[in-house]
């Protein structure tokens, strides 16, 4: 099995700008350029020796037009990963880190950036990546509809309870209350407010859905003997897997198992490269694109079960500092913000340094799930030791 | 539709000029008896070019719905609330279809057994054709 990654390759530095949907006070381009720029100061490197540039889900930002603004010297990796939906996001990680480890380049920023004004509406673009005559003649024409048909299909096949899902909204909207970075800071939220919300799609609310933001994330990568000679504590990648496996894929609804989010492939191969398992892990930050997605992928990695859903999803078990599958540190994509999912891994590098709003005592391994239900999936693990 | 757009065009296309004519087709491999779907110019099971195409009745069960309240861009000519039903194919495999559901919301549950009716979906400008599931 494939270990060639573990360890070698460690975040470096972060950075992120976010604003309210279609309030961004600059241009894509602009709103980019600030946030790499960020997470080189984050990490004390220069901007100009960035070599490598890797984003996902039909990013528009060509790498070599960022030139001029970052005063790169030579770009040496620049590539994207396949798909219009979250998935790409580890996989992303995955090619950065396979091109530093094997000397193609030695640092390269993973990012994603979104303003509404420049690109337009998120869900239109994931949707006009995968839509075709065959939804649209059913009235589907937005990523939610899809999500809503699985999650009822989720809740009817497991019986999984309304209250389960409710626990996990909670335990997000409760880390976002706590982190003054987050669109939910400062606010009180009850379950009242999420029962009384509108349907989008049953069984989906407003409260079950990500809502976008503009913005733009960067996490720089650096080899892992770079990263401890700059200026923050590494936070290693261990191991990071993409992909499916057949019966999975854009197959116009007939995935083999449709109550999965696709992970399982992705998880075996996670946990073969990195000799860890579910039980390693200390804090995860999940993309929930939309609720029932997020408890797939956490069923996908074995991390619950579909039977002990219900015992396992409690707002206790799922919050900072003393729940043991503490979740969404940031507030996640609900609750924090959505710049289609680049802040969750934001968070994964910041809660295992130690800066998290909400941090789980002695976090030592982060697990990061994108895409959840994408045709192509991914995850890492990240670490602030080395095992 | 003639028959060399149907050879040149995606591999669903035959699927589409028989819906706009009434009847519902689907593909099975003439190689190994897979029923195929989405449908594919080559069964990646037994690697048989051009897999042939069968008509069959327009039944189905429930395998999964939603009903949609949010007037998501595209649907104003359908009009809100309204019902999707994912239906299962008994005589294809189980392969499954996407469909409006027309008939009584109450009985919306797993494995309900449906009939279908062929007709259009409109969609900004165009009138898609279009299975409509109800209850048998």
């Amino acid at each position: 099995m494939a270990n060639g990654l573990m360890g070698k390759v460690a975040a470096a530095g972060v950075g992120v700008l976010q604003y309210k949907r279609a309030g961004a006070p600059y241009g894509e381009r602009g709103v980019l350029t600030r946030a790499i720029v960020a997470a080189c100061e984050d990490a004390g490197l220069d901007p100009a020796d960035v070599d490598g540039f890797v984003s996902y889900g039909d990013d528009h930002n060509q790498p070599d037009r960022l030139m001029p603004e970052l005063g790169t010297k030579e770009i040496r990796l620049s590539t994207s990963v396949w798909g219009g939906g979250g998935g790409g996001l580890l996989g992303a990680f995955e090619l950065a880190a396979m091109a530093i480890a094997t000397g193609q380049c030695k640092a390269a920023v993973v990012f994603r950036a979104l303003v509404q004004g420049n690109s337009g509406r998120l869900s239109s673009a994931v949707m006009a990546h995968h839509v075709n005559n065959h939804f649209v003649a059913a009235g589907i024409t937005a990523p939610a509809q899809i999500c809503a048909l699985r999650a009822m299909r989720m809740a009817l096949q497991h019986n999984l309870p309304q209250e389960a899902v409710e626990q996990l909204v909670l335990a997000d909207y409760y880390h976002g209350s706590r982190n003054p970075e987050a669109v939910s800071y400062g606010q009180q939220f009850d379950i009242e407010t999420y029962r009384k919300s509108r349907w989008i799609a049953e069984p989906l609310r407003l409260f079950d859905c990500s809502r976008e933001n503009d913005g733009a994330g960067a996490i720089l990568l650096v080899s892992a003997e770079h990263a401890r000679d700059l200026k923050q504590k590494p936070v290693y990648l261990l191991g990071a897997a993409t992909g499916a496996e057949k019966g999975w894929g854009d197959l116009l609804e007939n995935d083999d198992d449709y109550t999965s989010t696709g992970f399982e492939p992705v998880a075996r191969r996670l946990w073969e490269m990195t000799g860890l398992g579910p039980r390693d892990i200390d804090v995860t930050q999940l993309y929930e694109n939309f609720t029932y997605q997020g408890i797939s992928s956490l069923v996908g990695h074995g991390l619950i079960s579909w039977e002990s859903a219900a015992e396992d999803l409690k707002f206790d078990n799922l919050i900072a500092p003393s729940g043991k599958l503490p979740v969404n540190t940031s507030g996640g994509n609900l609750a924090q913000g959505f710049i289609h999912g680049i802040n969750i891994a934001v968070e994964a590098v910041r809660q295992l340094r130690g800066q998290s709003a909400n941090p789980v005592p002695d976090a030592r391994t982060c697990l990061v799930c994108g895409g959840p239900g994408s045709p192509i999936n991914s995850s890492a693990i990240f670490a602030n030791e080395l095992p | 539709m003639d028959d060399a757009a149907l050879r040149t065009g995606p591999a669903d296309a035959p699927y589409w000029h028989a819906l706009s004519e009434g009847r519902l087709i689907m593909q099975k491999c003439q190689g190994c008896g897979e029923w195929k779907w989405p449908a594919v110019s080559r069964c990646g099971d037994c690697g048989t070019w051009e897999p042939e195409w069968h008509e069959i009745a327009l039944e189905g069960k429930l395998f999964s719905w939603t009903r949609t309240w949010h007037p998501f861009g595209g649907t104003e000519g359908i009009g809100t609330p309204f019902v999707t039903v994912l239906a299962y194919l008994p005589h294809a495999r189980d392969r499954r279809l996407l469909g409006l559901y027309e008939g009584d919301e109450s009985l919306l549950a797993l494995d309900l057994p449906l009939v279908g009716r062929i007709a259009t979906t409109r969609f900004g400008d165009e009138d898609i054709p279009a299975i409509r599931w109800l209850p048998a």
